[in-house]
């Protein structure tokens, strides 16, 4: 044991270069493989730590076909849990939120883009998994002003002092709310994130149906404003279900048929989630998160995959030397098991310091890769998973790289060496042309994938992002005039407009939209704006004009989409259409602008203009007057707000963060792709240098025999190129099939160019040439007479 | 007749730890079209060097070498290379055949940095495959062939591109008696017949005396 210890080391030492190459080669594919596994393990634990994952499920809805989003009625899971017995529980969840907390003479501000707020049912706390430090998991709240707070926001607003039962008085109309629990911070891993939690009886008093007036919460089917989550039986089949539901909607909502004009009931649709289900998978079943822990799965693979070839080839590529030796060895009486031993000995010194290093680099990188990748996340050596991850990838480095290489060594001897070379040297071969595939296909992704990213950025949106700041209006918005007056007055602000859009984005939705000859219940999108956002956000009119201030009420605009969509046999301007119990004219067409993630289409929208105020301020600042205009700003906000947090941002930054996540993975992806890359050319390295190490004589004749130092170049070089372009046979059409599929997520996508396949190619053949060329010099220009005497 | 090469005050030499070393030392020479040279001398005495030398595969330090008339230490790399791949041809003791090539194959090498077409480079091949009556061996692979063979290859190789000068490295060194006189009496053919110029280096007074003129070296220097 001890013996092949000492033999394997000094073996590594013997063969330097080689050695170096194989273990940065591993050392660096073990942490990324490490890195890349963690990344995957975040994202597949969310939400797992629920101990009745199994039976929670998410009611996803969908309306005229349209596609399923995850909210419904609040009286859909009432109606559910009386009529359809293997719903055990029901917890609705539903946005809420305070701007300011007062306790005692303090008064906390709060911003909810930090700290989220929710109305749940009291079922919350017994279905998911979220431990209270204080109070009653069965009955957490004592009444309909109760409030739990997660423990460190309980810290913030009460500090060292116990919270339960204390009051504190919200924006809320003043109210009261009374703590009567105080749970554990959420989880990092958990789509549910919030920081306090008011009962649903609390929203149940203030709710004011508009579908049906006089309806209460429980009875509403009209307004989607809820996340349900169903508690089943074990063993329930959740198709039932979704049908039964389906059945007490159409039921519920039969007698309100006409409200949607002649069309009658838009068909609607359930899909429950699993819980588990809900971050990995988009709402109608077709993976969104799942089909990046794919992607990053596959990379890791073949990251792994291209080390162990590298390894693989180089051990293989120089069993020539060892042969001798091994011969040696088996005529002094050692067996194959033996020789075996002694190789994997080799392997494993080799990947223990491997690990070494790999453990090292993971420490060291894994605060910029937190940074990079938008999470939190940490790796412990002596953690279970770490063990179970190091286990895996040693197993299979050692199967793979070692196994193979070891009994390759113990069954070469001297005469069946030779015949069996041309068969070890088509299997090097086709090992290096695996790698190129590997290669070429993460370049191709890359590009391709930068390219939708830029394209998306750069996209025409219809508007003007640029230099816009938004702020929501609150106490400005019955001052409107007066905050305009006042902020106009500043030089950098060249536009003041308001808009009930939040960031250019709207999520307001009818299909009660009846027009002449209107046949099937259509979704319109809604947006109310005053009379300067058009040309605040530099919005253009194709056709008609906006409507009188005086009679504005009696008017609406279109987008171009829905002048398509209505298929109008008219021109459309001055048609009438109805909605919410009223008719209004078509005064003007207004050019398609997005007004949802890029990953949707435009949808058809009605417009109206009003000189009404309100909920959003845009102002339009000039391109280095960012600074004056906000200090306008929040002397406005700190006179008409003073109790709420001064938030504002940026349109295009809030644009950016609409693609953070896929910014993110972009640049991971970017980033495994180069050392993926550079992972095969330190093994193509390892492997010329090898060749020409072998052909140093074969050089020397043939210069001999008059072959310039270009022959030479070319004759080293042609034999990777070759394979080069086998690679690019087999990795263009895979890499073609998967890319297209990829983009048919997004609505606005770039269509794959065959440019970009040429570029590809150049980039791999410019690479291979700068790998392989080094060494292709060094033996050209060597010395002839020199390199013949080597004998 | 005339001069193909000739060398004035040609000298080479090494620096090492203990000072410098020289491998040649004021070689003069002149040896015209058609000679048939020899060059003698003990081990370490620069028969090999000065062979190198003359045959552009290692440079000089101090002197002058003529060419068939150009000036070859005033030539750069690339001429030089294209004076040796024209006018050149070596052969060596240990053969030197490229041992992934068949015969047929590793005769045809070095006409493939002659620019030659596919169809003219087999038509040559073929021809000197004749000529030394090895057609039979052509799709061998020289460890199949004996030691006399693989030299047959090698010189059919060295005389395919049809060279002025032909250098041999002590051609017999590795073969038996018989084998050795088979190769030289083909010399002697290829001198007299065809006015090949040739220089061997020779460790065999009997192989040195088929020459017209013997050069002994000793140290560096011409002695004789």
């Amino acid at each position: 044991m001890f013996y092949n210890l000492k033999i394997a080391i000094r073996n590594l030492r013997r063969n330097g270069l080689y050695s170096v190459i194989n273990i940065i080669g591993l050392t660096v594919s073990l942490a990324t493989c490490i890195l890349i596994t963690l990344w995957v393990y975040d994202e597949w634990s969310y939400d797992r730590f629920h101990a009745n994952k199994e039976n929670i499920y998410l009611v996803n809805t969908s309306v005229s076909n349209e596609g399923f989003f995850d909210h419904t009625p609040g009286a859909l899971s009432v109606y559910g849990k009386e009529e359809i017995p293997v719903i055990k529980d029901y917890c609705r969840i539903s946005w809420f939120s305070f701007n300011y907390l007062r306790y005692n003479d303090r008064q906390v501000l709060i911003d909810n883009s930090i700290n989220r707020g929710a109305a749940v049912d009291s079922s919350f706390f017994r279905m998911f998994t979220f431990p209270l430090i204080e109070g009653d998991i069965q009955k957490p709240f004592a009444g309909d002003n109760s409030i739990i707070f997660s423990e460190s926001m309980a810290k913030s607003v009460f500090g060292d002092e116990n919270p339960m039962g204390r009051a504190v008085r919200t924006n809320w109309s003043d109210e009261y709310f009374y703590v009567t629990g105080i749970m554990e911070d959420m989880p990092k891993n958990s789509t549910l994130q919030y920081d306090y939690i008011v009962p649903m009886n609390f929203m149940k008093r203030h709710w004011v149906s508009y579908f049906v007036p006089g309806k209460t919460l429980d009875e509403d089917f009209g307004e989607f404003r809820f996340s349900t989550y169903l508690e089943l039986y074990p063993g329930s089949h959740t198709d039932e279900i979704e049908e039964q539901i389906v059945n007490i909607v159409g039921r519920e909502m039969a007698p309100y048929a006409s409200m949607f004009g002649p069309a009658g009931l838009p068909p609607f649709n359930i899909s429950l989630q699993q819980i588990t289900d809900q971050h990995l998978y988009n709402p109608d079943g077709t993976p969104g998160g799942m089909a990046k822990i794919r992607l990053f799965a596959v990379i890791a693979g073949l990251i792994l995959v291209i080390a162990c070839i590298n390894y693989v080839n180089l051990v293989t590529a120089r069993i020539g030397k060892r042969s001798k030796e091994m011969g040696i060895r088996k005529f002094l009486g050692a067996n194959w098991i033996k020789i075996v031993r002694q190789a994997m000995q080799e392997t494993c010194v080799m990947l223990f310091i491997s690990i070494v290093l790999a453990t090292v680099l993971i420490y060291v990188v894994m605060p910029v890769y937190n940074q990079i990748s938008g999470k939190n996340m940490e790796f412990s050596l002596f953690s279970f998973h770490a063990a179970i991850i190091y286990g895996v990838t040693l197993f299979c480095v050692l199967v793979l790289a070692g196994l193979y290489p070891s009994l390759f060594l113990a069954s070469s001897n001297s005469s069946k060496h030779t015949k069996n070379k041309g068969m070890h040297v088509v299997f090097r071969k086709a090992l290096v042309v695996v790698q190129f595939v590997c290669s070429i296909v993460l370049i191709v992704s890359t590009l391709v994938i930068t390219l939708q990213m830029n394209f998306i950025r750069k996209k025409d949106l219809g508007y003007d992002k640029e230099n816009v700041i938004c702020f929501p209006a609150w106490g400005m918005g019955n001052n409107k005039e007066a905050v305009r007056n006042e902020l106009q007055k500043n030089p950098d602000i060249t536009g003041v407009a308001t808009a009930d859009f939040e960031n250019m984005i709207t999520h307001n939705f009818t299909y009660g939209v009846t027009w002449q000859g209107s046949d099937i219940a259509t979704r319109f999108s809604m947006g109310w704006f005053d009379f300067d956002f058009f040309d605040v956000m530099n919005i253009r009119l194709t056709d008609g004009a906006f409507p009188l201030e005086a009679s504005a009420d009696k008017y609406c605009l279109l987008n171009e989409t829905a002048v398509r969509e209505m298929q109008l046999q008219e021109d459309p301007l001055n048609q009438i259409i109805n909605f919410n119990n009223q008719s209004y004219t078509v005064s003007g067409i207004v050019r398609d602008f997005h007004f949802e993630s890029l990953s949707q289409p435009i949808l058809p929208m009605i417009l109206i203009c009003s000189k009404a105020n309100y909920n959003n301020f845009y102002i339009r600042t000039t391109t280095q007057g960012t600074k004056s205009a906000l200090a306008s700003i929040e002397t406005m906000w700190k006179k008409y707000c003073p109790n709420l947090i001064f938030s504002y941002s940026f349109l295009d930054e809030n644009f950016e963060r609409l693609y953070e996540a896929d910014i993110q993975m972009g640049k991971l992806l970017y980033i495994f792709a180069f050392i993926a890359i550079m992972i095969s050319c330190l093994g193509l390295f390892g492997l010329v240098t090898f060749t020409a190490e072998t052909k140093t004589k074969e050089i020397g004749i043939r210069k001999v025999l008059g072959a310039s130092v270009g022959n030479i170049i070319n004759m080293l070089s042609k034999e990777f190129l070759i394979l080069v372009g086998i690679a690019m046979l087999i990795a263009f059409p895979l890499a073609y099939y998967w890319l297209n599929n990829m983009l048919q997520d997004y609505a606005y996508r770039i269509s794959i160019g065959w440019w970009i396949f040429v570029l590809a190619g150049l980039i791999t053949i410019v690479l291979t040439l700068l790998t392989v060329g080094f060494q292709a010099l060094k033996a050209a220009t060597a010395n002839p007479v020199k390199s013949i005497k080597t004998e | 007749m005339n001069t193909i090469l000739k060398t004035k005050h040609l000298t080479k030499w090494v620096d090492n730890s203990s000072g410098r070393v020289f491998l040649l030392r004021d070689i003069n020479l002149e040896i015209k079209q058609g000679e048939f040279i020899s060059v003698m001398g003990p081990s370490g005495s620069g028969k090999s060097t000065l062979l190198n030398v003359l045959g552009m595969l290692d440079t000089f330090n101090e002197g002058e070498y003529e060419f068939i008339g150009q000036p070859v230490h005033t030539l750069k790399e690339r001429q030089r290379s294209e004076l040796h791949k024209h006018n050149i041809g070596f052969i060596f003791q240990a053969y030197h055949l490229i041992d992934e090539l068949t015969v047929a194959e590793n005769i045809e090498a070095p006409l493939l940095y002659h620019g030659m077409k596919q169809k003219e480079r087999q038509a040559a091949v073929a021809d000197i495959l004749d000529r030394f009556n090895i057609v039979g061996k052509k799709d061998l692979f020289p460890a199949q062939l004996s030691g006399g063979q693989q030299q047959l290859v090698g010189i059919a190789r060295a005389l395919i591109v049809k060279p002025k000068l032909l250098l041999a490295d002590e051609p017999t060194g590795n073969l038996n008696s018989k084998q050795g006189e088979e190769i030289m009496e083909l010399f002697n053919k290829l001198n007299e017949e065809d006015g090949v110029t040739i220089i061997q280096v020779t460790h065999s007074e009997k192989n040195a005396n088929r020459g017209d003129r013997i050069i002994e070296l000793l140290d560096g220097r011409i002695v004789k």
